[in-house]
């Protein structure tokens, strides 16, 4: 079993609710550095609230949130690259238009490697977001995401509507990406059986609270187990 | 250089609605120059400055947009996301809209030149003399002012009122017009208030028929009237660029 390294990103008693529904309940997290983390967990068990808070897009009701060592605001959202889950790009833009203006808003934004990787990825620069498919969409997302030379990588549902052979892309470069230095990944992830082989430290969450939580390696021979059996039952 | 870039990507979210208002007021003021003869100047006088009621209007539009629409096309995940102030994001915007509110009112000042020249003879003959006497750069100079400064306001309440609005999820177009109405009946008092407060300020003079003598070719506008509204305009900014930075989530 790896050694707990230091945390790249930590929660303390993190409480967030909607209304009536409780989205996170007291929730204690250390996102260990240089690993690639995944966050598994049903629909509605707080992944994404998670993420959010952690990429300061909301706010929680209680509790404590750091992020490469400090609260998250505008001048650490330059330290870490988010990657919602939803379709959050400006639709009349064409993917030269938006890799030169993510250029200028980030200093960490690597034009040369998001016009390599948009050409991995099967996509033209002279399309428009408009024009791209479901899927489409979705890689030229990650793109965007990690041709940012950042501490830290931050997806949410990165390989949802993705086809195989993209997902094993994606997953191969976020593999590379922070193989090569000091990067780290939260990834939150539905898709277990095709990305466990890549995961450091797995964080199982439902119903808002922190079910499972360990080193990939430690959990499968404590339970003798594939994660992806291990979250059928722990999800069960 | 991030502010212009998202300067240019504002501007270009409003270029349609901008043009398509820059190419009708067009269209209207060439209307008018071929129809204005000495026996119709009198309707002309009366509707060329029409375009200048319906751009308040169009900032009052963009000041609502600007936010409903990245909220309901999710791209309020991009721009908040950016490593830019709340600040910068209003700002970015509202020098968009002002930008093509200048297209806009150079296009219509230009098309009143030309129907008012071609027309010369007989809009001189029709105005009383003490309005063709007036001193019209202090006249157009205070009208820009005060017509700017309404065009910023409105554009600044309804963009806070399309915020606050984002605080609920339900009855949004309620939310936003009390919210409207409020924020306007606070500014009047606030605007005594801070009149009050300014009240040291010197006032400004114009004497706009050139004779100093004559109070009635005198305009003047109060010092403490004048601060209180540009700093009105400060607040409903710095208001909102804290609520976007700082309280509303996505």
């Amino acid at each position: 079993m790896k050694e707990t390294r230091e945390a790249v990103a930590e929660t303390s008693n993190l409480s967030k609710k909607y209304g009536l529904t409780v989205a996170l309940d007291g929730v204690d997290i250390k996102f260990p550095q240089g690993e690639l983390t995944a966050l598994i967990g049903p629909n509605g068990s707080g992944k994404t609230t998670l993420l959010k808070i952690l990429a300061g897009l909301t706010y929680p009701d209680q509790g404590r949130v750091r992020i490469i060592d400090r609260a998250p605001d505008r001048i650490n959202k330059e330290k870490f690259a988010f990657l919602p889950e939803n379709d959050y790009l400006y639709s009349w833009m064409k993917l030269e238009y938006l890799i030169e203006f993510f250029a200028r808003q980030y200093t960490s934004f690597d034009r040369s490697k998001a016009y390599q990787m948009t050409k991995d990825m099967n996509l033209k620069p002279e399309q428009k977001i408009s024009d791209l498919s479901k899927g489409m969409r979705a890689r030229f997302k990650l793109v965007l995401s990690l041709s940012r030379n950042v501490q830290l990588y931050i997806l949410d549902e990165p390989l949802a509507g993705i086809d195989p052979q993209s997902r094993s892309y994606i997953l191969e470069n976020l593999n590379l990406e922070f193989a090569r230095g000091e990067s780290s990944v939260i990834l939150s992830t539905h898709e277990v059986l095709e990305s466990e082989k890549f995961f450091d430290y797995v964080i199982m969450l439902g119903d808002g609270k922190v079910q499972l939580e360990g080193y990939a390696d430690a959990l499968r021979r404590e339970y003798d187990l594939s994660l992806q059996e291990l979250t059928r039952e722990v999800f069960a | 250089m991030a502010l212009l870039s998202l300067w240019k990507k504002e501007l270009r979210e409003i270029s349609f609605s901008g043009l398509t208002l820059l190419l009708l007021s067009a269209a209207f003021y060439i209307f008018l120059y071929y129809q204005a003869r000495p026996g119709t100047i009198q309707i002309i006088l009366g509707v060329i400055y029409l375009p200048f009621f319906i751009y308040p209007l169009f900032l009052l539009f963009q000041g609502y947009r600007t936010f409903s629409r990245e909220w309901r096309e999710r791209t309020i995940f991009l721009l908040k996301s950016l490593p830019r102030s709340g600040y910068e994001i209003i700002l970015a915007k509202f020098l968009a809209a002002a930008v093509v509110l200048i297209v806009l009112m150079a296009t219509s000042s230009t098309g009143i030149y030309f129907v008012i020249s071609r027309n010369f003879t007989a809009v001189n003959q029709i105005l009383p003399p003490e309005i063709t006497a007036l001193n019209w750069e202090a006249v157009l100079g205070w009208g820009l002012v005060i017509y700017f400064w309404l065009c910023g306001f409105v554009y600044f309440t309804a963009q806070l009122s399309s915020l606050t609005s984002r605080f609920f999820n339900r009855f949004r177009w309620l939310v936003t017009l009390l919210v409207f109405y409020l924020v306007n009946y606070l500014t009047i008092r606030l605007a005594g208030y801070l009149g009050l407060l300014f009240d040291w300020l010197p006032n400004v003079r114009h004497y706009v028929i050139g004779q100093a003598e004559e109070a009635a070719g005198l305009i003047e506008v109060n010092g403490g009237g004048l601060a209180a509204a540009v700093l009105i305009l400060l607040i409903l900014f710095i208001i909102s660029s804290l609520l976007l930075e700082r309280t509303l989530e996505v």
